[in-house]
């Protein structure tokens, strides 16, 4: 048996699609592969499938990676081009390799964050730079409930730029098992810091894009 | 549509992943090539419809056209359609985007009478005019199929045409037909629905009838408008449903749908012709699938989806002559790829232990039969040949497997029903009970667990019963209560649908076209999802009832005479009426009839050709 890690990405209307939904697409996928997986034992056996980092619904990534165990030697190639003949459209499989590492040893994520709003500040990006001078403090989801929380230990980088009069930010955030930030919290707390509440939903109004583009290890590199 | 455009709505509203497409299987075609363009619209919710075995072959079949586009479409959930009312989203399709207003032809599959509110929101949220006389020539032609298409006369106002029978032949038949009338500069929508009527066999456009009623309400006169129109449709049928089409790479959903499996349809038709039910009369001939052609079918489904269960579906499947083939076939390699086997419809007196071992990977821990009536006069009466000791067999079998939990289905308030007959559903559920502690084997480390669900009797068209009075509302809540009041064992647990929905069911389902003024009047009371308990309205459909001066109760309390003319009798569906009438008298006097299998009774579906098992039978 060969611990599996496959790299991939999750964009378009796939975005939308809940974790349960993901898993579910993807262990067919891994059935119809027909790649030897490996399955967990007892009364309802299913492939053996773990995914390093949550993703809200509706935030892209071009950075998601799953474990999976296959019988015997890994074909890495083969299962590569295998697992891309049964993906959806808009699931890309990007990498699949044998691990030398743990999901534990992953630290932080990286996204970038496009916020449109017709009342966009002309500052905005100098505003959303020194954002976190100051405390910014959200309720957040913790294991226990709702609490008050300073997001500001989660988050390693903030940048942002205006281009055409929408903002776009670059993050970094904590990504660990125990301190592991939404970066739906970071539009919230740029939104809040600039006065820009989403009022106006419809097509072409308020609006907002995640994409998760890189998962790192404490050192800063990528985690692999 | 399109999840970047309305990304900020679809963020607001519960499981996005109904409206977002993109799925595995869809089919994506080029404009360009396309010269019929469908809208194949479920008015239910997206996991309902995505589950409907019926709708993936008319999907794939009208797919199969080159110059035919189907895409599909579901009725948006409560939030979604009032964000979309609200920012002026119009109904639209889940492959393309585009707007169901824009296709040539917007289909509607009628499932069950409860989805007609679906529809009429459907059309206004895709901008449709809701009559069938308010549209122009610029709008698509409203076609309806499906069960409730043997009688839905309720909604005749808004459906330019209805396909009555299996639609897998006859829609592109009638995609063709549009396609070379565009082509030849002969279309118009009168034309177009003419000659569908008059030149395709199994098309019925309400519009070219006219109905006069009697002083007494009844029907006087129901005649074509022009002599040429035929004075009955005649169903259609696949006649060699061996080689039928049928889809083996279904859209993959995302989300949880209801029934996220492998469904392979062994067979059509039912040999056994239970009294109160329409599918066993409507679908005949019978004919059945060779087992090398489902073993096939299954495997390419398998390789083509990844489920890991294989439901065989059809009306009572243990019927099917070569089940246990089926299941020795399909058990080499199912069972080493973890797939299991499930049986959804069996019948208690051809359950045997062989069967029983093939399906025991299932993983639920029970099993579920359906007597449907709690003594064997009754049940003779509807022709359920299922005795007593026929179930307490079938449970046998299973505790000895190991399971614990069996589900009874019934139906109260069927025709001649006394307390005694009512009274027999605790006291089979009680025997049941003893018969799990008469097994050697059992599985003693669970208590068993009896579930009784009684439905409310619907008396349906193209059935013995069409003559049939619906008991009242409060009767069928007095019945109820007689078998809650008599179960004494915390092992018994008992379920009952609400008779305020099978009051209205049983109106629609044998109503004319008077109801029309009903169902435009629930439109405008907001109705919607009346299939959904928690959107279901019973004063809002009283309100609808007196505001269009409709008295429900003639379409449900009532028996009907012998010689009245039906709303649906301007449908053919091969059975006659004589014969439905003979086994009405049959029922009344609790005398069952032989199957199909035992002999013929000339039910009249012997009229259709093929390789029917009507005709193997007759030799
Ligand atoms: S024609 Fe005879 S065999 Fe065929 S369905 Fe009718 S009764 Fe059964």
């Amino acid at each position: 048996m060969t611990p599996v890690r496959v790299a991939f990405s999750k964009t378009g209307s796939l975005s939308f699609i809940s974790h349960l939904d993901l898993m579910r697409t993807v262990s067919r996928i891994l059935v119809r592969a027909d790649i030897g997986i490996y399955y967990t034992e007892g009364f309802n056996p299913h492939p053996k499938l773990v995914f390093a980092l949550p993703l809200s619904v509706g935030a892209e990534s071009v950075s998601e990676l799953f474990d999976i165990k296959v019988e015997g030697e890994a074909d890495c190639g083969l299962i590569l081009s295998r697992l891309r003949r049964e993906a959806p459209p808009e699931m890309e499989i990007r990498d699949v390799y044998v691990p030398s590492r743990k999901f534990r040893d992953i630290a932080f994520a990286e996204y970038d964050i496009a916020i449109h709003h017709k009342d966009m500040p002309e500052d905005g990006a100098e505003r959303v730079n020194t954002l976190t001078d100051s405390p910014l403090v959200l309720t957040k989801k913790t294991k226990s409930g709702e609490a008050e929380c300073d997001i500001r230990e989660y988050i390693a980088a903030l940048t942002a730029e205006l281009r055409e009069g929408d903002l776009y930010i670059k993050t970094r955030l904590s990504a660990d098992a125990e301190h592991y930030l939404n970066p739906e919290y970071v539009v919230l707390a740029v939104r809040r810091g600039l006065g820009i509440e989403e009022d106006d939903i419809a097509p072409g109004g308020d609006t907002y894009s995640i994409m998760r583009t890189r998962i790192l290890d404490g050192a800063g590199e990528d985690f692999r | 549509m399109d999840s970047k455009k309305y990304g900020s709505i679809l963020r607001t509203v519960s499981k996005p992943a109904r409206y977002t497409g993109g799925e595995r299987g869809q089919v994506i075609k080029d404009k360009a090539d396309v010269l019929c363009r469908w809208a194949f619209c479920f008015p239910d919710s997206y996991e309902i419809g995505m589950s409907n075995l019926g709708v993936r072959i008319l999907y794939g079949a009208l797919n199969s056209e080159p110059d035919v586009w189907c895409e599909r479409v579901y009725t948006p959930w409560v939030d979604m359609q009032e964000r979309m009312r609200e920012y002026g989203i119009p109904l639209s399709a889940h492959e393309s985007g585009d707007p169901i207003s824009e296709f040539d032809i917007v289909a509607f599959t009628l499932q069950y009478e409860m989805c007609y509110t679906n529809v009429l929101v459907m059309l206004e949220l895709g901008g449709i005019p809701e009559r069938a006389d308010e549209r122009g020539e610029d709008d698509p032609i409203v076609i309806g199929g499906g069960p409730c298409a043997y009688n839905a006369e309720p909604m005749a106002d808004f459906f330019d045409i209805f396909s009555i029978g299996e639609g897998e032949e006859a829609l592109p038949e009638l995609a063709r037909l549009y396609i070379k009338m565009k082509a030849d500069g002969t279309y118009s929508r009168r034309a177009f629905l003419f000659r569908a009527a008059t030149e395709l066999d199994g098309f019925y456009v309400p519009s070219l009838y006219r109905v006069e009623y009697g002083e007494d309400g009844t029907i006087a006169s129901f005649e074509p408008v022009d002599e040429r129109v035929p004075r009955r449709v005649i169903k259609r049928v696949v006649e060699d449903f061996d080689h039928a089409y049928f889809p083996t790479a279904p859209v993959m959903p995302y989300t949880e749908v209801v029934h996220d499996r492998i469904m392979l349809e062994v067979f059509r038709g039912c040999i056994r012709g239970c009294r109160f039910c329409q599918a066993g009369m409507v679908y005949r001939p019978v004919r059945d699938r060779s087992v090398e052609t489902l073993c096939r079918q299954a495997e390419e489904m398998y390789k083509n989806t990844g489920y890991d269960e294989i439901s065989l579906t059809s009306l009572a499947i243990d019927d099917y002559t070569c089940v246990g083939e089926l299941t020795d076939e399909l058990i080499k390699w199912t069972n080493e790829n973890k797939i299991s086997l499930s049986l959804p419809s069996l019948r208690a007196d051809s359950f045997t232990r062989e069967l029983m071992a093939k399906i025991s990977g299932v993983r639920s821990s029970g099993l579920t039969f359906a007597p449907e009536a709690g003594t064997q006069r009754l049940r003779d009466a509807i022709n359920k040949n299922v005795r007593e000791e026929d179930i307490l067999n079938a449970v046998h079998i299973a505790f000895e497997a190991g399971k614990s939990q069996v589900k009874l289905y019934f139906m109260i308030g069927l025709p001649t029903e006394t307390d005694e007959d009512v009274l027999g559903i605790p006291a089979l559920a009680a025997k049941v009970i003893e018969e799990y502690y008469k097994t050697e084997g059992r599985n003693k480390k669970r208590p068993p667990q009896v579930t009784i669900s009684t439905a409310c009797f619907i008396p349906k068209p193209f059935t013995p019963f069409q003559w049939a009075e619906q008991i009242s509302k409060e009767e069928f809540v007095r019945r109820q209560k007689l078998i809650a009041d008599n179960i004494h064992d915390r092992r018994i647990k008992y379920n009952f649908h609400d008779s305020e929905v099978s009051f209205i069911e049983a109106v629609l389902a044998r109503g004319d076209r008077r109801l029309g003024k009903v169902m435009s009047e629930m439109h405008r009371l907001g109705a919607c999802f009346d299939a959904w308990d928690e959107h279901f309205s019973a004063e809002r459909w009283q309100a609808a009832f007196e505001s269009a001066g409709i008295d429900p109760d003639f379409y449900t309390r009532r028996e009907r005479a012998p010689g009245e003319i039906f709303p649906w009798d301007v449908i053919d569906v091969g059975v006659t009426k004589k014969f439905l009438l003979s086994e009405y008298e049959a029922a009344k006097a609790s005398r069952p009839s032989k199957n199909c299998r035992e002999g013929c009774s000339g039910c009249g579906a012997l009229v259709y050709g093929g390789d029917t098992l009507c005709r193997k039978m007759r030799g």
